[in-house]
């Protein structure tokens, strides 16, 4: 899977955020928060292909967490972005 | 007027954890028009209830495109930056300064005084359509709008009063 190269993480308010593009245009009605390993997550995989077990590996490096939870984590993780439609087609 | 936005508890955000973030307006409206300067229309929430009843507050939504500097008419909606302030009002005047420049003056349809002026280069956005919460949309360019914002302007003088039965009927 890949993250959609048309979504790009903005800062406002002090919270990251990506704004979805809907069929009228940035849909500002709903926005995207990401807290700190869902940043750390996009940064990593932005523009590349990637697995489940990838972002798993990732966060067991950047954090030190349990295999087993980081895998949790990042199924999760990825689960919200295809529900989001942040994956490219 | 703060902005609510669906924002996650942890992770990112969907469908199934909403919650509100509430976006202080110049910070709202900064990143509003730095998309439209980028050719990108932009949807969002109307607060306020100023432009009641063609749009109601926290309900509606309204896509606005960028403003190309063209003249704009009497009717049309428009995104402004006003003292400091943005604001989303209808035209209800429009004038040429002495130097030839156009000024609009506008108002909210929901207001029964107070007009603002509006110089072209204030202008951040026109008013494309209005997207009620079922999704239902109303197209800025159709008759049915024209004729409406048209009527809504030539009754100004009954206004208040109908103002006061709008606001039991059609929340």
């Amino acid at each position: 899977m890949k993250i959609s190269e048309k979504y790009k993480v903005r800062e406002m308010a002090g919270q990251h955020v990506v704004i979805i593009q809907g069929r009228n245009g940035a849909d500002m009605t709903k926005i995207i928060s990401l807290n700190e390993s869902s940043l750390f997550l996009w940064n990593t995989f932005s523009g590349r292909d990637f697995e489940a077990a990838d972002a798993a590996d990732a966060l067991v490096s950047q954090y030190g967490i349990d295999r087993e939870l980081a895998e949790h984590d990042a199924v999760a993780w990825c689960d919200k972005l295809r529900e989001c439609r942040l994956l490219a087609e | 007027m703060p902005q609510n936005n669906d924002s996650g508890r942890s992770g990112i955000s969907g469908m199934s954890d909403r919650r509100s973030l509430v976006i202080p307006n110049d910070v709202f409206f900064g990143q509003v028009a730095e998309t439209l300067a980028g050719g990108s229309p932009v949807t969002f929430i109307v607060k306020g209830y100023s432009m009641y009843p063609f749009m109601r507050n926290g309900k509606d939504s309204v896509c606005l495109e960028w403003y190309d500097g063209r003249a704009l008419s009497a009717g049309e909606v428009i995104l402004f930056q006003y003292r400091g302030k943005h604001v989303l009002h209808r035209i209800y005047k429009t004038e040429a300064a002495p130097d030839g420049a156009m000024l609009y003056r506008t108002m909210g349809d929901g207001n029964l005084r107070g007009m603002e002026t509006a110089l072209p280069h204030s202008v951040l956005g026109v008013m494309t359509k209005r997207i009620t919460p079922s999704g239902k949309e109303w197209g800025c360019n159709t008759f049915s709008w024209h004729l409406a914002s048209w009527l809504w302007m030539r009754l100004f003088r009954v206004r208040r009063w109908l103002l006061a039965v709008l606001r039991r009927l059609y929340r």
